[in-house]
This record gives C-alpha cells, sequence and structure tokens, in this order.
C-alpha cells in the first residue's frame, strides 16, 4: 500500500469547555496528573517511597463520564431502531464490517444552505453533478454544514442543515455505508425540526434521516470538524470506531488522507 | 484496491476482566424502549406512538479511563517531560503521521510471564523473522497476555519490555509500539517481587519511563495479534482526540493488500 503523504484531522476535540451536546448529555474529564499519582503507582510495589520515583512522578490519567455519542463518533444502525425492515436485527458499533471504515471520500458543501433545512435527494444529485463525482458504492459521503462556522459557540447545537430520509436514501441506495457530518446530528438540529411539527404535526419528520436506516442499515459519523479543508473528492477516510459491546455508537478519530 | 483488515482491538465491555480491581469500565445500556419519551421531550407535543413502533434511540453512559480497552498511551502519560526535558506531548498533539505505518510482529509468547525482553531479544527475533526494522514501523509485541484473554489471569500475564528493549526500537526511529498485554511493561505482580528482592526502583515502570529520553507511544490491550504475520501489512491507530489526555481509546486494525 501507498502510505499517506498527508493526513487532514476531522475530528473534533472531546473536552470539558466547548458545548457540542446538551446540558443532559455533556462528556465530564477528571484529570489526574503524574505528580498526583506517585502514591498510586507506589501502592503496587510494597515499599517504593515517592521519591525513587523520576521526579517523584508517577503516572498521568483521566477518568471519563460521558456517553458513546459525545465528540466526532460513528453511530450503528442499532442507535437508529432495534430491526430493519426485513426485521433482521440492526447492528452494533462492534459489528460493523471494518472493510467500510476505510473508503474513498466524497464531500457534499451545504453550507451555503439554512439552518434547520432539510436536504433533499434532489439536492444531493445536484451536488455530485456540480462537483462532478461518480457516486460509488461504499463512498464514504461527509456532509459540510454551517454548523462547522459555529464551532466553539452557542449557536452550535442549532446550526446547520440536516439530511433527510429522501436524501439518506438516495445514498444508501446507491451502496454507501457510511456517511457524516459535522453537525450535532445527521438529521436537522431538534430546534428547527420542532417548529416545523408544531406546524405540521407531521411525525414523519421526526429523525427521519436516521430512521432511513430502517429501509437500509448504513452508519453515520456526527460531529466532524475541518471538512472546509478537503477537497470534493480525491482523498480516503479511515474512521474505525471503538469496538464498544453491543453499543449504539464508537467514538472514533476521523481522519482524511491524500496520496 | 482490494483490501483485508484484521481487527487488532479487544471490546470495551463490563464482563470480560482487562484491567485491575477498581479500574474496569462501566457501561450502562439504554434500549429503544427505556428512552421513548426522551426523544419525545425535544418535540413538544410528540406522543411516543408517534415513534415508529414507540421506539426511541438507544445510547449508553460510560464511565471509564483513558486507559480502559484497546488505546493509545502518549508520552505525557509516562512522565511530564520527554526527549530529555521537552514537554510531553498528549494524546491529542500525537501526529497522525505516526498512527498509519508499515507494522511488525514480534512473536514472545513463549518467555514466561513477567519476563522483562531484553535488546537482544529484540534483535534475535527481528533477525528470526528476516525483518529490516524501518524508522516509524509500529512494533507490535504478541505475548502470553493474547492467550489469557478472557481469563482472571489476563492482567498478571505475557512478559514486559524494558528499557533497553524500548530504547533499541525508538533509537531506530520508532515513535509507536504495542502490545496485546495489559501494559508495555511487565504485569505488576511479577515487578513487584523482583523489586522485592532487588530494591532496585529502576525497575518500576522502566519501559514506559523509557519515553523521558525518547518521546514515543504504545497501544496496550491489543487483542488477536495471532491472526498477524510478522510483518506485510498496515496498521492503523489513531486515537479518539481527548483534550490534553494521557491516553486515548483506538480501533487499532492491521490492512492487508489483497
Amino acid at each position: 500500500m501507498q502510505l499517506p503523504t498527508k493526513f487532514v484531522d476531522i475530528s473534533m476535540m472531546l473536552d470539558n469547555e466547548t458545548v457540542t451536546d446538551p446540558d443532559v448529555m455533556r462528556p465530564n474529564i477528571e484529570y489526574m496528573k503524574g505528580a498526583d499519582n506517585a502514591d498510586v503507582i507506589c501502592s503496587f510495589f510494597p515499599g517504593l517511597t515517592t521519591d525513587q520515583l523520576p521526579d517523584g512522578q508517577g503516572w498521568a490519567w483521566e477518568r471519563i463520564n460521558l456517553v458513546t455519542h459525545n465528540g466526532t463518533h460513528l453511530d450503528a444502525p442499532y442507535h437508529f431502531h432495534t430491526h430493519d425492515k426485513n426485521d433482521k436485527p440492526m447492528m452494533t458499533i462492534d459489528e460493523i464490517p471494518l472493510d467500510w471504515c476505510f473508503r474513498p471520500g466524497v464531500k457534499l458543501d451545504y453550507r451555503r444552505l439554512d439552518d434547520g433545512h432539510v436536504v433533499t435527494a434532489q439536492e444531493v444529485e445536484d451536488e455530485l453533478d456540480r462537483i462532478g463525482h461518480d457516486l460509488q458504492p461504499l463512498d464514504i459521503v461527509l456532509v459540510n454544514t454551517r454548523a462547522s462556522e459555529c464551532y466553539g459557540t452557542d449557536e452550535f447545537m442549532t446550526a446547520g442543515v440536516g439530511m433527510g430520509r429522501e436524501a439518506t436514501l438516495y445514498l444508501t441506495e446507491r451502496g454507501v455505508r457510511i456517511t457524516g457530518i459535522d453537525a450535532w446530528g445527521w438529521d436537522a438540529p431538534f430546534h428547527h425540526t420542532a417548529k416545523k411539527w408544531e406546524e405540521t404535526k407531521d411525525p414523519s419528520i421526526i429523525w427521519e434521516g436516521h430512521y432511513a436506516g430502517i429501509d437500509n442499515q448504513y452508519c453515520h459519523l456526527e460531529k466532524l470538524q475541518h471538512l472546509e479543508k478537503l477537497p470534493a473528492n480525491g482523498f480516503y477516510v479511515a474512521c474505525f470506531p471503538c469496538k464498544i459491546k453491543d453499543a449504539s455508537a464508537g467514538w472514533t478519530r476521523a481522519v482524511a488522507m491524500f496520496d | 484496491m482490494a483490501r483485508a483488515f484484521v481487527d487488532i482491538s479487544m471490546h470495551l465491555e463490563n464482563d470480560v476482566i482487562s484491567d485491575p480491581p477498581g479500574y474496569g469500565p462501566e457501561i450502562k445500556y439504554f434500549t429503544h424502549q427505556d428512552t421513548a419519551s426522551d426523544v419525545t421531550a425535544f418535540f413538544p407535543g410528540l406522543n411516543e406512538v408517534d415513534l415508529p413502533e414507540g421506539e426511541g434511540w438507544a445510547i449508553e453512559k460510560v464511565h471509564l479511563i483513558t486507559h480502559n480497552g484497546t488505546h493509545l498511551d502518549a508520552p505525557y502519560h509516562f512522565h511530564s517531560t520527554m526527549d530529555k526535558g521537552k514537554e510531553s506531548i498528549t494524546i491529542d498533539e500525537v501526529p497522525l503521521d505516526w498512527c498509519f505505518r508499515p507494522g511488525v510482529k514480534l512473536d514472545f509468547r513463549s518467555l514466561e510471564d513477567g519476563y522483562i525482553v531484553t535488546a537482544d531479544d529484540v534483535e534475535a527475533e527481528l533477525d528470526r523473522i528476516g525483518h529490516d526494522l524501518q524508522p516509524l514501523e509500529i512494533v507490535v509485541v504478541n505475548t502470553a497476555a493474547g492467550g489469557a484473554y478472557g481469563s482472571d489471569h489476563y492482567v498478571s500475564s505475557g512478559c514486559g519490555m524494558g528499557r533497553q528493549a524500548t530504547l533499541y526500537l525508538l533509537e531506530r526511529g520508532v515513535r509507536v509500539t504495542g502490545t496485546d498485554a495489559w501494559s508495555w511493561d511487565a504485569p505488576f505482580v511479577h515487578t513487584k517481587d523482583k523489586y522485592a528482592e532487588t530494591g532496585d526502583a529502576s525497575l518500576i515502570w522502566e519501559g514506559h519511563k523509557a519515553g523521558r529520553e525518547i518521546g514515543y507511544c504504545h497501544l496496550e490491550k491489543l487483542h488477536n495479534l495471532e491472526a498477524l504475520p510478522p510483518d506485510g501489512f498496515e496498521i492503523a491507530c489513531f486515537p479518539v482526540k481527548i483534550r490534553g489526555a494521557s491516553a486515548g481509546w483506538t480501533r487499532a486494525v492491521a490492512i492487508f493488500d489483497k
């Protein structure tokens, strides 16, 4: 294999400071410094005293309370529903084929579309035409929204377009199995959809992009970052998810690679 | 190009013991039935029956440490300094370029639990497999711990990589290494006995502390290394980007061109 000559980090930082989730599900990281832990290491070796450790330092480590959907992560179909339209169990994150997770990437640029807009199949086709990309099965399709410009601000949670049922099926019917977005969710921000729901009382607009996974099981990356640094295509995406047993998602360090 | 993938990561799970008591992860699972009301709460007026088959979303709350499951240790874990006095890099500062490179496997499964691998052992194994070590290759060590996974004695199984062996690799430009044992160093229960006999504090965490001289990263708790040939594959091991942290979980994978 030819090794990549350039990497673009398309993952966001998992941290305590930046608001990228609703309050009820933010991560909490507790940091233990090396100097704080000299006693801990000594407890494993009876007789050892902290002054015998280099510079009196133990190990640095962290305790983290979080959910499987904090930070950049890959959603498994099991997150969306228990079973698909054929009554097959939805795959959990530890069952996702690794072969899906290292594939050529394609970027759709929807930064100019309004927050809360639900992208249609026609808009996907138009953008593929504009960039001149001939979509292939298992291409990893990344959606760049206005949310990327709002990272670090209070607007992040409500910014960006969402991918509707139609748009999602357009991709999965053509063999795409991994998609991704730089917003909080693959669907439009709930704030906007809640308003539409209030007007229309149409329940089919709720989480419609996720529920499209009932028709064709697929995974999506959420909370990507720096997609604006990528060209429309001509790169690989690696997004192998942490292997959490039977889980609905796994954190990942998504990376774009160029030959 | 067609590729084949070999998963070399272990599950992050509640049931299999892969950490000392008190250090294991806790995963709390919420099913689609548990969360239907969480979904409807975002959409005032929406009822659970309006959701497909009344299901919400599956989600998990996880309480864990950065060193649970398969993970990449950053030099900052080992000491506040690396490269003889520079500030140690944290996991979010590890170059991505280190994390996707040709892999080499050293087979030390026959060495006894607690044995400390020497530089000569590394050189002899590289000779045996006929591998000409290159800078930035990812060197993974298959120990007896690989076969002990799933048993209660996993954490105390396998040989460890000593200071000498670690520096042998680092001096040749290696920057990411890995082991299928709990730790890059020998299991503490064995080193504890050696320390009790000798009173020699330089034995403590010697492989990790080698990072004070040359900063490097190691993967711990790899899995399934038995399935790999000695070389002829790439390893991808990009760590989760946790701000200022000592390690990040990773899905380490070996990749073969078909």
